[in-house]
């Protein structure tokens, strides 16, 4: 009998942890804490004690299928691969358009964007980064100069003033809410901005219950009151930023003063005043937020407000300051890292500057696709749906658009245009149903590899078990792929070191880590540019990443959202996550300690709201926006504002991004997952 | 394996060259359970051995006796209660016997356990060993770079006596009062 712990890092939300996979006769058969792990030093939450449930569901996908007269039909690899390579080659560059994937690791995320660039030519590739921080890499980036959390998840702790703001910390990153709970234990006060008081505002010393899509109202007025009282960084403004007077005008006009702002947030005065004085005065504040922030028409708004907030009072580059974008994913700070976006290679390396293409045709050894800006998951979507024809082929890692974008009757509509499409996958997801080919693939235990969590730190995956079947690492079957598309000569690879190895040679900030180095649990966190370099946990220390240092301050004006509540929608809709779930379910639902506790999803409804609609807590009703509508329990919540309504968005058989509006940022082109108009209605009887 | 007795009491140690450069003390833990597989007293060992590092207590079943001389020595970082683990993963050693070096919470959780029913205690062999207290990883590291002034990294022996934690590492050792 064989018995051994594999220790690895949890592949549900970006904090990082790691722990124990229990192996037992070849298989995974528990979790148990590793102590030994810096970031939650043997804790876990409920998904992280679980994640081995999923692994060997027999509803793994175990053999490449192919769609035959509507119904899939076992495959070779061999007959998945002709087809593919021989539909791929009958398409040009653009004709074509891969997803990457925030739950792969670095390695296969590397190999994705190499494959669409220098396989496909084509410029389309991106991931759901798109729908989660794509506004705080643009945003952070141009702030800062790098679009990344600037702390590490521990300095938290250190904070004297924490804003947590569009952050359920509590529920969606639990071991960096237990970072919130270190703060207050050392007297910090906790600042708590959401339209619910959600787990995480219960441990705040302030509740700041304001309007989904208010938020630059709100920190411009913050930044009024620390003007006001003096409470701003003269000397960090002055030696270390420019553009500051642009803000002033702006943040100093009435429309932010306390009274004006309280009428658009929903928030009493005295409370904003006292908020921003906490925070203004603290001298070591910082902000965590997270998709309450982005996923907004004005999330790049919503982000360099932010931005501006802390060069205001000089709240970066030291511990217990900052700002903590708090990344979804396991690795949706790597999938970003390593290119796998429309308009960057790996480490944030511009597809317009023709430097950086010829780097990466160098050190590919062939032509790659045009240096532009590709489609975005968004963007993508508009384009099947609205422009049939014009891309014909698509190829999805790891990604469920059918369950995860916004305006689900429109995702519907895109992918019905494709010509052709493949996904790889470890279930058969909904968007897997819609594909042509579906390739089996691999989940975290099976495989060794690397991911960034949101701190930037890069970590090991450690193979426990074998895949089932005949499924195969996902670098592999990319590999494998490749080869029979003629470029077998790019893709060698015998192992994911090799991978990451070639990653370290053309990404700047990875250029110091190696497989050796990143064993230790403490890993490295990027920027590492050389081998003797120790990792760098704290960004903006003595300048920011812009090539002159400085950084730049963006007068921001409030905007509503693309869609407010009126007559026939009263309601301001909002969406996210449940702690017992994640994302499209494809693995939690198939973890029964999970499923158990959250079989099916709910709308959560002021009692007051739901009492003048004449609804019963638990009552069946039709929530209805302008884009379609869906049968769900009502959850009265006296915790939630009057006037807002909340659904998690994990179920399909209750989907809320049937309801959500695919309206976007115009810069980073994230959808408004986060405010839309809906309406509530009884299920009358037949 | 080699004993003596003094008084009361009986002292032995490991006459294995290998297990004995290993082992905390004289390796007698070690060489009573080799004994024991070799015997086919017990089907499995379940023993604590270095992981990652030595701030890194890994629980791993061992059934083969030549595997037993890399689990030799101690470990205090790693606070593993391992009789869960029999409960959990051996369905409460039902149909396996198995050895078990036990701390005395480890002893105390088999008795709990037992009692609930939860652990066939006819199929588990016990050694006990005295057991001057564990400390977490992550804290141990972090006072050996605070306290210590070293870098953790370097330390290749660590151990808990007589309420200190002494650290060896290349260039010297230290200790300091646990409290």
């Amino acid at each position: 009998m064989e018995f051994r712990y594999v220790p690895t890092t949890c592949p549900y939300c970006g904090t990082g942890c790691g722990f124990n996979l229990v192996v037992k006769d070849k298989k995974v058969v528990g979790v148990q804490p590793w102590h030994r792990n810096p970031v939650n030093e043997g804790k876990l939450c409920p998904k992280g004690n679980y994640a081995w449930q999923f692994i060997n569901n027999p509803d793994r996908l175990t053999k490449p299928l192919i769609k035959k007269d509507g119904k899939f039909v076992e495959a070779s690899w061999d007959e998945a691969y002709t087809l593919i390579a021989s539909k791929f080659k009958s398409y040009k560059g653009e004709e074509m358009a891969c997803l990457a994937s925030a739950r792969v690791s670095n390695e296969e995320n590397y190999l994705m964007q190499k494959f669409a660039r220098a396989v496909l030519k084509t410029p389309n590739i991106d991931h759901c980064a798109r729908l989660c921080h794509a506004s705080t890499v643009v945003g952070l980036a141009g702030a800062f100069g790098s679009g990344a959390m600037t702390q590490s998840i521990a300095d938290i702790a250190e904070s004297k003033c924490l804003l947590v703001i569009g952050t359920n910390t509590f529920e969606q990153h639990p071991l960096i809410g237990r970072r919130i709970i270190q703060a207050k234990a050392n007297g910090a006060k906790i600042i708590y901005a959401d339209p619910r008081l959600t787990p995480t505002g219960k441990v705040a010393d302030l509740h700041l219950q304001f309007y989904s899509g208010t938020d630059v109202a709100l920190l411009n007025c913050f930044m009024q009151l620390i003007l006001k009282n003096g409470w701003e960084n003269k000397e960090f403004i002055a030696k270390r930023t420019r553009d500051f007077e642009k803000v002033k005008e702006v943040v100093m006009k009435d429309t932010y003063s306390p009274e004006n702002t309280s009428k658009i947030t929903g928030i009493p005065a005295k409370d904003i005043i006292t908020a921003a004085e906490w925070f203004g005065k603290s001298g070591q504040s910082a902000i965590l937020y997270s998709m309450g922030i982005t996923q907004h028409t004005t999330g790049v708004d919503n982000v360099k407000s932010v931005a501006n907030l802390q060069m205001l009072t000089g709240n970066l580059g030291r511990p217990g300051t900052g700002i903590c974008a708090l990344r979804g994913q396991n690795n949706v700070q790597g999938a970003c890292d390593m290119g796998a976006l429309a308009n960057v290679y790996s480490g944030y390396q511009s597809v317009l500057v023709p430097e950086m293409k010829k780097k990466m045709e160098d050190a590919w050894g062939c032509d790659i696709a045009e240096g532009k800006v590709g489609l975005t998951v968004t963007t993508l979507v508009n384009t099947l749906a609205d422009e049939p024809g014009k891309v014909k082929g698509l190829y999805i890692l790891g990604e469920n658009p059918m369950l995860s974008d916004p305006d689900l009757n429109h995702v519907e509509k895109a992918l019905k245009n494709v010509e052709f499409m493949v996904v790889q996958d470890i279930f058969l997801t909904e968007t897997a149903q819609m594909a042509d080919v579906v390739l089996p693939a691999t989940c975290f235990a099976e495989k060794d590899g690397t991911q960034t969590s949101t701190e930037r730190r890069v970590q090991k995956w450690r193979k426990a078990q074998d895949p089932p079947g005949e499924a195969k690492v996902d670098w592999l079957i990319i590999s494998e792929l490749a080869k029979y598309m003629g470029y077998e000569k790019q893709f060698p690879y015998k192992s994911a070191e090799e991978i990451f190895t070639e990653i370290t040679k053309v990404t700047p900030s990875y250029a110091g880590m190696d497989y050796a180095r990143l064993e230790k649990p403490e890993g490295l966190h990027w920027p590492c540019p050389t081998k003797d370099h120790p990792g760098t946990p704290i960004l903006h220390k003595e300048k920011f990443s812009h090539p002159d240092g400085i950084g730049i301050f963006t007068p921001i004006e409030w905007k509503p959202p693309a869609e407010v509540p009126d007559a026939e929608y009263p309601l301001l809709m909002t969406t996210g996550r449940c702690i017992w779930q994640w994302h499209t379910g494809s693995m939690t639902r198939r973890s029964p300690d999970l499923e158990r506790e959250e079989p099916t999803g709910w709308i959560e409804v002021n009692p007051e709201d739901a009492k003048a609609l004449g609804v019963a807590d638990k009552e069946m009703v039709r929530a209805i926006s302008r884009r379609g509508e869906i049968k769900i329990g009502i959850r009265y919540k006296k915790e939630i504002k009057k006037g807002v309504v909340f659904l998690p968005f994990h179920y399909v058989e209750c989907a809320a991004n049937l309801l959500t509006n695919n309206a976007l940022d115009p810069v980073a082109k994230i959808p408004e997952f986060k405010a839309c108009a809906c309406k509530i209605e009884k299920i009358k009887e037949a | 394996m080699t004993m003596a007795t003094k008084g009361d009491m009986l002292y032995a140690w490991t006459s294995d060259a290998d297990i004995k450069k290993r082992a905390e003390l004289g390796g007698a833990v070690t060489a009573l359970w080799m004994y024991a597989l070799e015997s086919k007293t017990v089907d499995g060992v379940l023993v604590v051995t270095k992981g990652i590092d030595i701030y890194d207590a890994q629980p791993v079943l061992v059934t083969d006796p030549k595997e037993l001389t890399k689990t030799a020595g101690s470990l205090h970082c790693g606070t593993l209660l391992l009789p869960k683990l029999i409960k959990k993963y051996f369905d409460g050693a039902k149909d396996m016997k198995i050895g078990i070096t036990v701390k005395g919470c480890d002893a105390m959780a088999f008795y709990e356990l037992a009692k609930r029913k939860q652990i066939n205690l006819d199929n588990i062999y016990m050694i006990g060993v005295n057991c001057g207290g564990s400390v977490s990883a992550v804290p141990a590291r972090r006072m050996i770079a605070d306290k210590f002034g070293v870098d953790p990294n370097v330390v290749h022996k660590e151990e808990i006596d007589k309420g200190q934690f002494i650290i060896e590492y290349e260039g010297g050792h230290k200790g300091i009062s646990i409290d």
